[in-house]
């Protein structure tokens, strides 16, 4: 059988996500005898952007390279999977759109003028069509081979969009926030991460994005009130949003 | 098959320990809320410590606290017999690499619960009704031998089982049920098996006295669990609600979808496919809980049934009180309170019903 030509492609990212596949593959081995790689910059030197089965991009958009370069990614890809909420939300970098970007730049670089970004962090469906968006920071590695071992044998899935509360309860998980008065934003986060946060004790800061299937901005003005009481400020509340959501903002807004 | 309740006994912790033992000794297994850490689930039980005697919890909409103390009186947490009975999650069958399949094996010891609520022993019941035909569920359920049911003399403040007349004290459906009093335990049957084991214990003889402080405890916790009008009264206002979308809208206006609603009520059972593709080329089926008032949930080919919120919250509160009676004669709804304390925004079930009562009752 013919091995599907796997591309993994980098934009701006902490190559977490990327980590992440890696380590599916050490725990995965046979996995290669499905896949074969054909464009990795981090870890081969051999890359070739010819004819893709399946794209497998990490990071948002920040440069105008960035994005004639997801275009020609899509343009040679039958598939195009996002991973990693920087790929599905924008991520982290995200924090810096409405500053100035100029002086960001110059916090962050001794030499500004090699820096070419552009004001806005895009998702990557604000630029191509994604056929799967699996979010999350990291991406969980286990899903991401799921999805693609079901790719490659010309499978589809259906996103199953539930709150992280359903993974915490099926655990058997006591609520962190109910029960302890932990602030938590599992209530309005894509599941996905296994409750993981909430497993140790502490509250989900929402790294899987906001589940825009159910919240608006007034629910999030509400819950917002909730988590107040608990002790997690607006401002908290708002950053990490920007983080873990950004993309989401631009169709909500959080009340002022 | 309700055996007659005229028989009381009457004893201590001393007599709660050697029940647990010849329960114990009944069966392979106990299982019941079960202490781990600073939590309580439902699980096996290995002795009367795993059990939480000496916690108390309070409750309240969106809000649950857990303390130790000897004076303590412990209702139940999140956890209910739904987590031994229907699996949250259910492996279904294995496709191996050559394509056979390995159907999942159940277990078959046999089991007995112990300190189980009222709510929950109907809670049970309701599921027994909906889930007749699994075979996963009946793997467990029909190896309980034995049911042992504390009854609560000191409801929380979201309990509301005397509104719907699952609690405070257990009427049928299991073999012993017993009662904490300030001066000791009363222990009562509920099958003959159940008397048969009372029997063997050292327990006392209950005075007039007794059996009066007993009924004056339940009584008074019936009082205090009773909020709403009867089911068959909520039923029929509901009926009536239905195309009331603006009311609907205007109670679950605070609802996120989180879906722990769903999670932790005793009774709700829906669940959802999911095929896992390994890369090593087996494939696995699981079945897990899935909530009615997450998005994906109503989701169709083509289509979905309840797009908007509103609507998964409507459906959640009338097949609760308006389609379990239709389907399977039973309200579904079980008073335990659940909903509410672990709803994170502390949305009140109690107080939406009756909001549709007092708007469209008789």
């Amino acid at each position: 059988m013919r091995r599907a030509a796997v591309a993994i492609v980098k934009l701006t990212s902490c190559s977490g996500c990327i980590n992440e596949f890696l380590y599916t593959i050490a725990s995965y081995p046979e996995l290669l005898r499905s896949v074969s790689i054909v464009h990795a910059t981090e870890f081969q030197d051999l890359n070739t952007l010819e004819d893709i089965d399946v794209a497998l991009v990490e990071g948002s958009v920040v440069t105008q390279h960035q994005e004639e370069l997801v275009k020609e990614v899509r343009s040679r890809a039958r598939t195009l999977i996002a991973i990693g909420t920087c790929a599905t939300f924008g991520g982290i970098q995200a924090g810096r759109v409405g500053e100035d970007l100029r002086k960001v730049i110059l916090a962050s670089y001794p030499n500004p003028d090699f820096i070419s970004a552009l004001p806005d962090v895009k998702s990557l469906d604000r630029v191509v069509k994604v056929d799967f968006n699996l979010s999350g920071c990291p991406v969980n590695g286990d899903a991401l081979a799921r999805l693609l071992v079901k790719v490659i044998l010309g499978g589809s899935e259906v996103p199953i969009a539930e709150s992280v509360c359903s993974e915490c309860k099926r655990v058997g998980v006591l609520c962190v926030m109910v029960s302890r008065g932990v602030p938590c934003l599992g209530p309005v986060t894509l599941g996905g991460c296994g409750a993981i946060c909430p497993r140790f004790g502490r509250g989900c800061y929402g790294c899987y994005g906001l589940n825009t299937t159910v919240v608006d901005g007034e629910r999030l003005a509400r819950f917002s009130e909730v988590l107040e009481k608990v002790g997690m400020g607006r401002g908290d509340l708002e950053a990490f949003l920007k983080y873990f959501s950004f993309s989401a903002l631009t169709k909500i807004r959080v009340r002022e | 098959m309700a055996a007659q309740l005229t028989k009381y006994f009457k004893g201590g912790l001393g007599d709660l320990r050697a029940l647990f033992d010849a329960v114990k000794n009944y069966v392979s297994v106990v299982v019941g809320y079960r202490v781990s850490g600073d939590a309580v689930g439902f699980g096996p039980v290995e002795s009367l410590e795993s059990l939480p005697l000496g916690l108390e919890d309070s409750q309240a909409p969106g809000a649950y606290r857990l303390s130790r103390g000897s004076s303590g009186f412990f209702r139940h947490s999140h956890a209910s017999p739904k987590y031994w009975l229907h699996l949250p999650v259910q492996e279904v069958f294995t496709v191996l690499e050559d394509y056979a399949v390995d159907i999942a094996r159940y277990d078959t010891y046999s089991a007995a619960l112990f300190g189980i609520k009222p709510c929950d022993l109907v809670s049970m019941e309701v599921l027994d009704r909906i889930l007749k035909n699994d075979d996963s569920y009946w793997s467990r359920r029909s190896k309980i031998e034995l049911v042992v049911v504390e009854e609560c003399t000191v409801p929380g403040a979201t309990c509301f089982c005397g509104s719907i007349g699952t609690g405070p004290s257990a009427s049928t459906g299991f073999d012993i049920a017993y009662a904490r009093l300030s001066n000791g335990i009363i222990f009562k049957y509920g099958s003959e098996k159940g008397l048969r084991i009372l029997e063997k214990l050292e327990l006392t003889e209950v005075s007039e006295e007794d059996v009066a402080e007993y009924e004056r405890a339940i009584a008074r916790a019936g009082e205090l669990t009773r909020y709403l009008p009867p089911p068959s009264e909520i039923s029929k206002s509901l009926e009536r609600s239905v195309s009331d979308t603006s009311f609907w809208k205007e109670v679950s206006s605070r609802c996120v979808g989180c879906t722990n609603c769903n999670m932790v009520c005793p009774t709700c059972f829906c669940t959802e496919f999911v095929d896992q593709i390994e890369p090593s080329g087996r494939a696995k089926r699981v079945r897990q809980w899935f909530g009615c008032l997450s998005h994906t949930y109503g989701q169709v080919a083509g289509t979905h049934y309840r797009p908007e919120l509103y609507m998964r919250y409507r459906h959640f509160v009338l097949h609760k009180f308006l389609f379990y009676p239709k389907q399977v004669g039973l309200v579904g709804c079980v008073g335990c309170g659940r909903c509410i304390t672990w709803c994170p925004v502390g949305i009140d079930l109690r107080e939406v019903v009756s909001k549709v009562v007092s708007r469209y009752g008789s």
